[in-house]
Protein backbone atom coordinates (compact mmCIF):
# COMPACT_ATOMS: atom_id res chain seq x y z
CA UNK A 1 0.00 0.00 0.00
CA UNK A 2 1.53 3.20 -0.98
CA UNK A 3 1.45 6.33 1.74
CA UNK A 4 -1.23 8.07 0.38
CA UNK A 5 -3.60 5.08 0.39
CA UNK A 6 -2.01 4.46 4.30
CA UNK A 7 -2.92 7.86 4.94
CA UNK A 8 -6.27 8.26 3.34
CA UNK A 9 -7.12 5.09 5.28
CA UNK A 10 -5.44 6.17 8.95
CA UNK A 11 -7.54 9.58 7.94
CA UNK A 12 -11.06 7.41 7.40
CA UNK A 13 -10.25 5.75 10.24
CA UNK A 14 -9.59 8.84 12.62
CA UNK A 15 -12.54 10.29 12.09
CA UNK A 16 -14.60 7.48 12.40
CA UNK A 17 -13.06 6.78 15.99
CA UNK A 18 -13.60 10.75 16.58
CA UNK A 19 -17.11 10.85 15.96
CA UNK A 20 -17.93 7.68 17.97
CA UNK A 21 -15.59 9.25 21.17
CA UNK A 22 -17.70 12.51 20.87
CA UNK A 23 -21.54 10.71 20.68
CA UNK A 24 -20.70 7.92 23.15
CA UNK A 25 -19.73 10.94 25.60
CA UNK A 26 -22.80 12.57 25.53
CA UNK A 27 -24.75 13.56 28.54
CA UNK A 28 -28.09 14.77 29.53
CA UNK A 29 -29.19 16.92 32.38
CA UNK A 30 -32.59 17.60 33.68
CA UNK A 31 -34.46 18.97 36.86
CA UNK A 32 -37.00 19.97 37.10
CA UNK A 33 -40.03 21.45 40.39
CA UNK A 34 -42.40 23.24 41.61
CA UNK A 35 -41.58 25.82 43.69
CA UNK A 36 -38.68 27.71 45.67
CA UNK A 37 -38.32 29.67 48.24
CA UNK A 38 -35.79 31.60 50.00
CA UNK A 39 -37.24 34.62 52.02
CA UNK A 40 -38.24 36.35 55.20
CA UNK A 41 -35.63 33.40 56.88
CA UNK A 42 -37.84 30.35 55.30
CA UNK A 43 -36.41 27.95 53.06
CA UNK A 44 -38.33 25.52 51.41
CA UNK A 45 -38.51 23.43 48.09
CA UNK A 46 -41.26 20.65 46.53
CA UNK A 47 -40.04 17.42 45.53
CA UNK A 48 -37.56 17.87 42.99
CA UNK A 49 -36.90 15.53 40.12
CA UNK A 50 -33.31 15.12 38.82
CA UNK A 51 -32.43 13.07 35.99
CA UNK A 52 -29.55 10.83 36.05
CA UNK A 53 -26.77 12.13 33.43
CA UNK A 54 -26.78 8.38 31.44
CA UNK A 55 -30.89 9.43 31.01
CA UNK A 56 -34.00 7.64 32.69
CA UNK A 57 -37.11 9.30 34.25
CA UNK A 58 -37.99 11.01 37.52
CA UNK A 59 -40.82 12.59 39.20
CA UNK A 60 -41.33 14.96 42.79
CA UNK A 61 -44.63 15.83 43.18
CA UNK A 62 -47.30 16.93 45.78
CA UNK A 63 -50.53 17.82 46.18
CA UNK A 64 -50.34 21.41 47.71
CA UNK A 65 -47.13 23.49 48.77
CA UNK A 66 -47.63 26.48 50.64
CA UNK A 67 -44.77 29.02 52.38
CA UNK A 68 -46.94 32.06 54.69
CA UNK A 69 -46.96 35.29 52.00
CA UNK A 70 -44.72 33.76 49.78
CA UNK A 71 -46.52 30.96 47.54
CA UNK A 72 -49.51 28.97 47.61
CA UNK A 73 -50.09 25.91 45.35
CA UNK A 74 -51.83 22.86 44.45
CA UNK A 75 -51.04 19.42 42.57
CA UNK A 76 -47.42 20.54 41.52
CA UNK A 77 -45.80 17.64 39.19
CA UNK A 78 -42.37 17.72 38.13
CA UNK A 79 -41.13 15.36 35.47
CA UNK A 80 -37.95 14.69 33.85
CA UNK A 81 -37.04 12.42 30.93
CA UNK A 82 -33.63 12.00 29.12
CA UNK A 83 -31.71 9.63 26.94
CA UNK A 84 -28.29 9.36 25.69
CA UNK A 85 -27.44 7.04 22.63
CA UNK A 86 -24.51 7.45 19.75
CA UNK A 87 -26.68 9.44 17.02
CA UNK A 88 -28.81 11.49 19.37
CA UNK A 89 -29.12 12.33 23.01
CA UNK A 90 -32.45 14.82 24.59
CA UNK A 91 -33.77 15.90 27.83
CA UNK A 92 -36.94 16.88 28.33
CA UNK A 93 -38.25 18.61 31.65
CA UNK A 94 -41.77 19.63 32.95
CA UNK A 95 -42.76 21.31 35.93
CA UNK A 96 -46.63 22.32 36.51
CA UNK A 97 -49.03 24.04 39.12
CA UNK A 98 -52.40 25.01 39.52
CA UNK A 99 -54.08 27.49 41.59
CA UNK A 100 -50.95 29.43 42.25
CA UNK A 101 -51.07 32.71 44.37
CA UNK A 102 -47.66 34.16 44.72
CA UNK A 103 -46.27 36.78 47.73
CA UNK A 104 -50.13 36.99 49.09
CA UNK A 105 -52.29 37.59 45.69
CA UNK A 106 -49.72 40.01 43.52
CA UNK A 107 -49.73 37.21 41.24
CA UNK A 108 -52.22 34.44 40.73
CA UNK A 109 -52.67 31.62 37.98
CA UNK A 110 -54.87 28.65 37.46
CA UNK A 111 -51.91 26.84 36.13
CA UNK A 112 -48.58 27.46 35.64
CA UNK A 113 -46.45 25.47 33.14
CA UNK A 114 -42.67 24.84 32.54
CA UNK A 115 -41.07 22.72 29.62
CA UNK A 116 -37.23 22.51 29.35
CA UNK A 117 -36.28 20.35 26.16
CA UNK A 118 -32.93 19.70 24.88
CA UNK A 119 -31.08 17.85 21.95
CA UNK A 120 -27.96 17.13 20.15
CA UNK A 121 -27.50 14.72 17.28
CA UNK A 122 -25.56 14.83 13.79
CA UNK A 123 -26.37 18.41 13.05
CA UNK A 124 -26.23 20.18 16.23
CA UNK A 125 -27.55 21.36 19.81
CA UNK A 126 -30.60 23.07 20.78
CA UNK A 127 -33.07 23.88 23.23
CA UNK A 128 -36.39 25.58 23.32
CA UNK A 129 -39.23 26.52 26.26
CA UNK A 130 -41.67 25.85 24.08
CA UNK A 131 -45.54 24.97 25.40
CA UNK A 132 -44.19 27.09 28.75
CA UNK A 133 -47.00 29.55 30.15
CA UNK A 134 -49.99 30.49 31.59
CA UNK A 135 -53.71 29.65 32.67
CA UNK A 136 -55.76 33.04 33.66
CA UNK A 137 -52.60 34.96 34.85
CA UNK A 138 -53.03 38.03 36.75
CA UNK A 139 -50.40 40.30 38.43
CA UNK A 140 -51.69 42.84 41.22
CA UNK A 141 -55.33 41.60 39.93
CA UNK A 142 -55.05 43.02 36.88
CA UNK A 143 -55.52 39.94 34.08
CA UNK A 144 -52.84 39.15 31.75
CA UNK A 145 -54.53 38.03 28.70
CA UNK A 146 -51.68 37.71 25.62
CA UNK A 147 -48.89 35.02 26.08
CA UNK A 148 -45.82 36.49 28.45
CA UNK A 149 -42.86 37.01 26.35
CA UNK A 150 -39.76 35.76 27.25
CA UNK A 151 -37.61 37.36 30.44
CA UNK A 152 -40.39 39.94 31.16
CA UNK A 153 -39.83 42.03 34.01
CA UNK A 154 -43.04 42.87 36.14
CA UNK A 155 -42.29 45.55 39.06
CA UNK A 156 -43.80 44.85 42.74
CA UNK A 157 -43.72 47.93 44.92
CA UNK A 158 -42.30 47.48 48.14
CA UNK A 159 -41.08 43.93 47.48
CA UNK A 160 -39.15 44.17 44.47
CA UNK A 161 -39.64 42.66 40.90
CA UNK A 162 -40.64 39.54 39.43
CA UNK A 163 -39.51 38.17 35.48
CA UNK A 164 -42.31 36.13 34.42
CA UNK A 165 -41.27 33.39 31.98
CA UNK A 166 -37.59 33.76 32.74
CA UNK A 167 -35.46 31.41 30.50
CA UNK A 168 -31.89 31.29 30.50
CA UNK A 169 -29.75 29.21 27.72
CA UNK A 170 -26.26 27.85 28.02
CA UNK A 171 -24.35 25.74 25.52
CA UNK A 172 -22.87 26.59 22.50
CA UNK A 173 -24.98 24.98 19.97
CA UNK A 174 -23.04 22.76 18.43
CA UNK A 175 -21.77 20.09 20.75
CA UNK A 176 -23.74 21.41 24.02
CA UNK A 177 -27.16 22.99 24.75
CA UNK A 178 -29.11 23.74 27.77
CA UNK A 179 -32.26 26.05 29.06
CA UNK A 180 -33.54 26.78 32.45
CA UNK A 181 -37.16 28.50 32.51
CA UNK A 182 -38.56 29.51 35.64
CA UNK A 183 -41.99 30.67 35.02
CA UNK A 184 -42.22 33.14 37.75
CA UNK A 185 -39.06 34.28 39.57
CA UNK A 186 -39.82 36.88 42.19
CA UNK A 187 -36.62 38.85 43.87
CA UNK A 188 -37.28 40.88 46.49
CA UNK A 189 -34.92 43.64 47.39
CA UNK A 190 -34.50 46.00 50.17
CA UNK A 191 -34.82 50.29 49.87
CA UNK A 192 -31.28 50.09 48.45
CA UNK A 193 -32.47 47.59 46.02
CA UNK A 194 -30.29 44.49 47.06
CA UNK A 195 -31.40 41.53 46.78
CA UNK A 196 -32.70 39.56 50.00
CA UNK A 197 -34.47 36.69 49.11
CA UNK A 198 -36.41 34.96 45.85
CA UNK A 199 -39.17 32.84 45.40
CA UNK A 200 -39.87 30.69 42.09
CA UNK A 201 -42.92 29.12 40.53
CA UNK A 202 -42.18 26.79 37.95
CA UNK A 203 -38.97 25.40 36.79
CA UNK A 204 -37.75 23.00 34.43
CA UNK A 205 -34.18 22.60 33.08
CA UNK A 206 -32.63 20.42 30.79
CA UNK A 207 -28.96 20.17 29.08
CA UNK A 208 -27.25 18.02 26.90
CA UNK A 209 -23.24 17.91 27.02
CA UNK A 210 -19.83 15.90 26.14
CA UNK B 1 -1.43 11.84 -8.78
CA UNK B 2 -4.91 13.84 -7.85
CA UNK B 3 -6.82 11.01 -9.42
CA UNK B 4 -5.49 8.78 -7.24
CA UNK B 5 -5.68 11.11 -4.00
CA UNK B 6 -9.86 11.16 -5.01
CA UNK B 7 -9.94 7.19 -5.65
CA UNK B 8 -8.77 6.75 -2.17
CA UNK B 9 -9.98 9.60 -0.13
CA UNK B 10 -14.22 9.87 -1.54
CA UNK B 11 -14.27 5.85 -0.17
CA UNK B 12 -12.94 6.76 3.60
CA UNK B 13 -15.29 9.88 3.58
CA UNK B 14 -18.42 7.91 1.88
CA UNK B 15 -17.49 5.17 4.87
CA UNK B 16 -17.49 7.71 7.68
CA UNK B 17 -21.00 9.05 5.91
CA UNK B 18 -22.73 5.13 6.19
CA UNK B 19 -21.71 4.88 9.82
CA UNK B 20 -22.48 8.02 10.90
CA UNK B 21 -26.13 7.45 9.45
CA UNK B 22 -29.06 7.18 11.53
CA UNK B 23 -30.22 3.35 10.92
CA UNK B 24 -33.97 3.64 11.44
CA UNK B 25 -35.83 0.16 11.30
CA UNK B 26 -38.60 -1.34 9.50
CA UNK B 27 -41.99 -1.47 11.63
CA UNK B 28 -44.94 -3.16 11.29
CA UNK B 29 -48.20 -2.71 8.29
CA UNK B 30 -50.18 0.01 9.58
CA UNK B 31 -53.68 -0.27 11.35
CA UNK B 32 -56.67 2.47 11.18
CA UNK B 33 -57.41 4.56 14.38
CA UNK B 34 -60.30 3.52 16.59
CA UNK B 35 -61.45 3.48 20.10
CA UNK B 36 -61.49 0.35 21.17
CA UNK B 37 -63.90 -1.80 23.17
CA UNK B 38 -61.70 -3.79 25.97
CA UNK B 39 -60.18 -3.19 29.32
CA UNK B 40 -57.24 -4.60 28.89
CA UNK B 41 -55.19 -6.17 26.60
CA UNK B 42 -55.54 -9.65 27.86
CA UNK B 43 -59.06 -9.12 27.02
CA UNK B 44 -58.46 -9.46 23.61
CA UNK B 45 -55.03 -10.15 22.47
CA UNK B 46 -53.46 -9.09 18.94
CA UNK B 47 -56.06 -7.04 18.55
CA UNK B 48 -56.51 -3.67 18.31
CA UNK B 49 -54.52 -1.36 20.22
CA UNK B 50 -52.91 -4.78 21.63
CA UNK B 51 -50.35 -6.88 20.02
CA UNK B 52 -50.32 -7.03 16.41
CA UNK B 53 -47.44 -4.48 15.70
CA UNK B 54 -43.86 -5.69 15.47
CA UNK B 55 -41.37 -6.41 17.77
CA UNK B 56 -38.77 -2.96 18.29
CA UNK B 57 -35.84 -2.51 18.24
CA UNK B 58 -35.99 1.04 19.74
CA UNK B 59 -36.74 3.18 23.11
CA UNK B 60 -38.54 5.85 23.12
CA UNK B 61 -38.38 8.76 26.10
CA UNK B 62 -40.34 11.82 25.68
CA UNK B 63 -41.86 14.75 27.62
CA UNK B 64 -44.01 17.65 26.50
CA UNK B 65 -47.24 18.99 26.24
CA UNK B 66 -50.57 18.68 23.52
CA UNK B 67 -53.75 21.16 23.08
CA UNK B 68 -55.62 20.94 20.14
CA UNK B 69 -57.98 19.59 19.29
CA UNK B 70 -58.80 18.94 23.01
CA UNK B 71 -59.74 16.10 25.24
CA UNK B 72 -62.22 14.04 24.64
CA UNK B 73 -61.96 14.35 20.56
CA UNK B 74 -61.76 10.55 20.42
CA UNK B 75 -57.68 10.34 18.95
CA UNK B 76 -58.56 13.29 16.65
CA UNK B 77 -55.04 15.21 16.11
CA UNK B 78 -56.69 18.06 13.90
CA UNK B 79 -56.95 21.12 14.34
CA UNK B 80 -53.43 21.41 15.86
CA UNK B 81 -52.07 24.52 17.96
CA UNK B 82 -51.58 25.39 21.33
CA UNK B 83 -54.61 27.22 23.42
CA UNK B 84 -54.83 30.64 24.11
CA UNK B 85 -53.79 31.61 27.42
CA UNK B 86 -57.46 31.21 29.20
CA UNK B 87 -57.57 27.82 27.99
CA UNK B 88 -56.69 24.85 30.71
CA UNK B 89 -57.56 22.28 28.05
CA UNK B 90 -54.14 20.67 27.72
CA UNK B 91 -52.15 17.76 28.78
CA UNK B 92 -48.61 17.45 29.41
CA UNK B 93 -46.82 14.16 30.15
CA UNK B 94 -43.34 12.48 30.63
CA UNK B 95 -42.21 9.03 30.08
CA UNK B 96 -40.05 6.73 29.15
CA UNK B 97 -40.50 3.14 27.79
CA UNK B 98 -38.45 0.19 26.11
CA UNK B 99 -39.74 -3.42 24.58
CA UNK B 100 -38.00 -6.69 25.82
CA UNK B 101 -34.30 -7.51 24.76
CA UNK B 102 -30.82 -8.64 25.69
CA UNK B 103 -30.11 -8.48 29.36
CA UNK B 104 -34.28 -7.51 30.10
CA UNK B 105 -37.27 -10.15 30.03
CA UNK B 106 -39.56 -7.69 29.88
CA UNK B 107 -40.64 -4.32 28.16
CA UNK B 108 -40.87 -1.82 31.30
CA UNK B 109 -40.92 2.30 31.52
CA UNK B 110 -43.10 4.79 33.06
CA UNK B 111 -45.64 7.63 32.26
CA UNK B 112 -47.07 10.68 34.02
CA UNK B 113 -50.05 12.57 32.30
CA UNK B 114 -51.36 15.15 33.94
CA UNK B 115 -55.03 16.43 32.12
CA UNK B 116 -55.75 20.27 33.19
CA UNK B 117 -59.12 20.60 31.80
CA UNK B 118 -61.61 21.49 33.86
CA UNK B 119 -64.46 19.93 32.42
CA UNK B 120 -63.24 16.82 31.57
CA UNK B 121 -63.44 13.71 33.38
CA UNK B 122 -63.19 14.05 37.41
CA UNK B 123 -62.06 17.59 36.48
CA UNK B 124 -58.80 16.52 35.48
CA UNK B 125 -56.20 14.30 36.65
CA UNK B 126 -52.82 12.77 36.99
CA UNK B 127 -52.26 9.26 36.32
CA UNK B 128 -48.67 7.46 37.27
CA UNK B 129 -48.80 4.16 34.66
CA UNK B 130 -45.90 1.50 34.57
CA UNK B 131 -45.17 -0.20 31.46
CA UNK B 132 -45.89 -4.09 30.20
CA UNK B 133 -46.01 -3.99 26.85
CA UNK B 134 -44.02 -2.25 23.91
CA UNK B 135 -44.13 -2.32 20.25
CA UNK B 136 -43.46 -0.65 17.06
CA UNK B 137 -46.31 0.65 14.74
CA UNK B 138 -46.44 2.78 11.70
CA UNK B 139 -47.02 6.48 11.57
CA UNK B 140 -50.76 6.94 10.61
CA UNK B 141 -49.93 10.27 9.59
CA UNK B 142 -47.77 8.61 7.07
CA UNK B 143 -44.80 10.70 7.91
CA UNK B 144 -42.06 8.17 8.25
CA UNK B 145 -42.00 8.50 12.59
CA UNK B 146 -40.66 6.34 14.32
CA UNK B 147 -43.50 5.26 16.84
CA UNK B 148 -43.91 2.85 19.67
CA UNK B 149 -47.41 1.50 21.30
CA UNK B 150 -47.24 0.84 24.99
CA UNK B 151 -49.41 -0.32 27.47
CA UNK B 152 -49.86 -0.56 31.51
CA UNK B 153 -51.43 -0.21 34.65
CA UNK B 154 -51.39 2.70 36.68
CA UNK B 155 -52.69 4.78 39.42
CA UNK B 156 -53.19 8.53 40.41
CA UNK B 157 -55.92 10.95 41.65
CA UNK B 158 -58.81 12.96 39.84
CA UNK B 159 -58.65 16.82 40.83
CA UNK B 160 -62.34 16.05 42.47
CA UNK B 161 -60.30 14.14 44.70
CA UNK B 162 -60.82 10.61 43.80
CA UNK B 163 -57.76 8.00 43.79
CA UNK B 164 -57.63 5.50 41.73
CA UNK B 165 -55.17 2.08 40.95
CA UNK B 166 -54.77 -0.63 38.70
CA UNK B 167 -56.36 1.41 35.98
CA UNK B 168 -55.01 0.04 32.43
CA UNK B 169 -53.64 2.81 29.98
CA UNK B 170 -52.68 2.20 26.48
CA UNK B 171 -50.21 5.40 24.33
CA UNK B 172 -51.87 4.41 20.71
CA UNK B 173 -48.42 6.06 19.54
CA UNK B 174 -45.47 7.60 20.49
CA UNK B 175 -44.37 8.86 17.10
CA UNK B 176 -40.90 11.46 16.87
CA UNK B 177 -40.66 12.44 13.69
CA UNK B 178 -37.99 15.31 13.72
CA UNK B 179 -36.47 17.86 16.00
CA UNK B 180 -37.80 19.69 17.35
CA UNK B 181 -40.54 18.13 18.55
CA UNK B 182 -42.96 21.11 18.51
CA UNK B 183 -44.97 20.87 15.72
CA UNK B 184 -43.75 17.39 14.72
CA UNK B 185 -43.71 14.50 16.84
CA UNK B 186 -47.14 13.24 18.44
CA UNK B 187 -48.80 11.08 20.97
CA UNK B 188 -52.55 9.96 21.54
CA UNK B 189 -53.18 8.69 25.28
CA UNK B 190 -56.15 6.26 26.20
CA UNK B 191 -57.61 5.09 29.41
CA UNK B 192 -60.53 3.16 28.76
CA UNK B 193 -61.83 3.31 32.04
CA UNK B 194 -61.98 6.75 32.24
CA UNK B 195 -63.95 7.08 28.96
CA UNK B 196 -60.46 9.08 27.59
CA UNK B 197 -59.08 9.64 24.53
CA UNK B 198 -56.72 12.05 23.67
CA UNK B 199 -54.47 12.44 20.85
CA UNK B 200 -52.08 15.63 19.17
CA UNK B 201 -49.01 17.10 17.79
CA UNK B 202 -46.94 18.42 20.84
CA UNK B 203 -47.08 22.06 21.83
CA UNK B 204 -43.97 21.65 23.47
CA UNK B 205 -41.27 19.29 24.26
CA UNK B 206 -40.05 16.27 22.36
CA UNK B 207 -40.50 12.22 21.87
CA UNK B 208 -36.94 10.46 20.91
CA UNK B 209 -36.30 7.58 19.75
CA UNK B 210 -32.85 5.40 20.65
CA UNK B 211 -32.18 1.98 19.09
CA UNK B 212 -30.74 -0.95 21.12
CA UNK B 213 -27.88 -2.17 21.47
CA UNK B 214 -26.26 -4.84 23.35
CA UNK B 215 -26.17 -2.61 26.62
CA UNK B 216 -28.61 -0.73 26.26
CA UNK B 217 -31.41 -3.45 25.19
Amino acid sequence: MSKLKLLATLAAISAVTLFAQQAAAQRVSGKAFGSYVNASGVTAQSPVAALPETGGYAIGETEAFGVLDQIDAQWLTAVTTGDVSRTVSSSQSTSELENVSALGGAITADVVTAIASSYVNASGAASNAAGSGFSNLAVNGVPVTTEVAPNTRVDLPGTGYAILNEQIPTGDGVTTSGITVNMIHVVRTNLLGEMTGEVIVGSATSSVTP
Amino acid sequence: MVHEHKRFIVPGLVLVGLLAACNRDAVSPSRGLGAPSFTTCDDKPGGPGCGGGGQANFRLTGGGRIDKPGANQLGAEDPTGKNTPDSRDFATFGFQARPSGSGSTSPSGHITWVEHNPDGFEGGFTFHGRVSTFEAVTDHRGEDAVCGRFSGVGSGRTRNGTPFDNVFFIVDHACDKAEPGVGNDHIRMMIPDFDYDRAGLLTGGNIQWHKLTGKGA
